[in-house]
């Protein structure tokens, strides 16, 4: 087996978590693409130690992450510009959803389905929303992390993280369970 | 981290987040991909002497080496074997053509040196000067163009 092909099946074990990652944080599928072969391009040139190596997922992982945030910096301006507008404009953040009635939902809506209803949700937020509460709960970073990686006041990341959740909250109350209406008591 | 925080929403919402399988990839990706490494790794074929690891470097130097020293051994053994009138004869065929090809040159400089001289100061100077604004004019053609063609969106 040749060194290409050796790298074939190591970008076969490895592609979805990447291609997932930089999906969940740029919300573009061709943008994630374009961001998952970068990723890979890089992984082949340290393809020595990672072939062997145990750590080889949370590198490209954490590369993942860098080349997102690196790529959604290019519009970063443009986008806390926009959402400042919009949140002084309007009471609500997720004005701009389209979702099915509460009850086809509470019928429907279960496994995979729901899955795909909270990607969905996800992918919907505001990037401002978004980048912050897919850091947090997803690569596990801590707020403090997420303003110096985004460049933004510990205050204004929890602000986002906070209104992100209220925002997934109203969307997906029919599947959040107990939890959910411990939060409504 | 996350799971142990006493906010229910934040509970909620961080098992909600972590419960989501991973993305499909689409097939293009690993074509993309290999594509991608098939054409860097034929740059890189091509990329120059210089460039390359020191293995190769020396290898190649070694084998460069030996085929110039077999060149100019053939050579000399091909001069020696020649005759020296014949040889001789050649000499006097290549001073003859550099003597004529030199005499040529002369004159052209000649000619050029005796038109300059006939003109003014001042002719040489607007000349000079029409001379450096096309230069510059083509450079900031140029750059402009070349800023244009790489722009970003």
């Amino acid at each position: 087996m040749t060194e290409t092909q050796q790298f074939e099946a190591f970008m076969q074990n490895y592609q979805n978590m990447v291609f997932s990652t930089a999906m969940r944080l740029l919300a573009h599928e061709a943008d994630a693409q374009d961001v998952a072969q970068e990723v890979f391009l890089r992984a082949f040139k340290h393809f020595e130690e990672l072939r062997e190596s145990p750590t080889a997922g949370g590198w490209l992982r954490t590369v993942a992450t860098n080349l997102s945030l690196n790529h959604l910096s290019r519009y970063r301006s443009r986008w806390r510009f926009f959402t400042d507008l919009v949140s002084r404009t309007r009471g609500e953040d997720d004005a701009e959803f389209e979702w099915p009635a509460e009850e086809s939902t509470a019928v429907e809506f279960g496994g995979s389905d729901r899955h795909e209803l909270v990607e969905q949700a996800l992918q919907k937020l505001p990037e401002a929303q978004r980048v912050p509460l897919v850091l947090y709960h997803l690569e596990g970073m801590r707020y403090e992390e997420i303003a110096a990686k985004l460049g933004v006041s510990l205050g204004k990341v929890k602000t986002d993280i906070f209104r992100g959740r209220e925002a997934l909250r109203k969307k997906l109350r029919l599947t959040l369970g107990d939890e959910e209406t411990g939060v409504r008591a | 981290m996350n799971t142990n925080s006493p906010d229910p929403l934040e509970r909620a919402i961080d098992r909600e987040l972590k419960q989501l399988p991973e993305l499909t990839a689409p097939r293009a990706l690993a074509t993309r991909v290999m594509a991608e490494i098939h054409n860097r790794s034929a740059q890189r074929e091509r990329r120059s002497w210089d460039s390359w690891s020191p293995a190769p470097r020396l290898a190649s130097l070694a084998g460069l080496s030996a085929v110039f020293g077999a060149l100019v051994f053939g050579a000399w053994q091909l001069w020696g074997m020649a005759t020296v009138a014949a040889q001789n004869s050649k000499v006097s065929v290549w001073v003859s053509t550099a003597n004529a090809l030199w005499t040529a040159v002369a004159a052209l400089f000649n000619a050029c040196g005796t038109m300059l001289s006939h003109l003014g100061p001042v002719t040489l100077i607007c000349a000079a000067l029409v001379c450096a604004f096309s230069y510059a004019a083509c450079v900031g053609l140029g750059t402009m163009a070349m800023r244009y063609a790489f722009a970003r969106r």
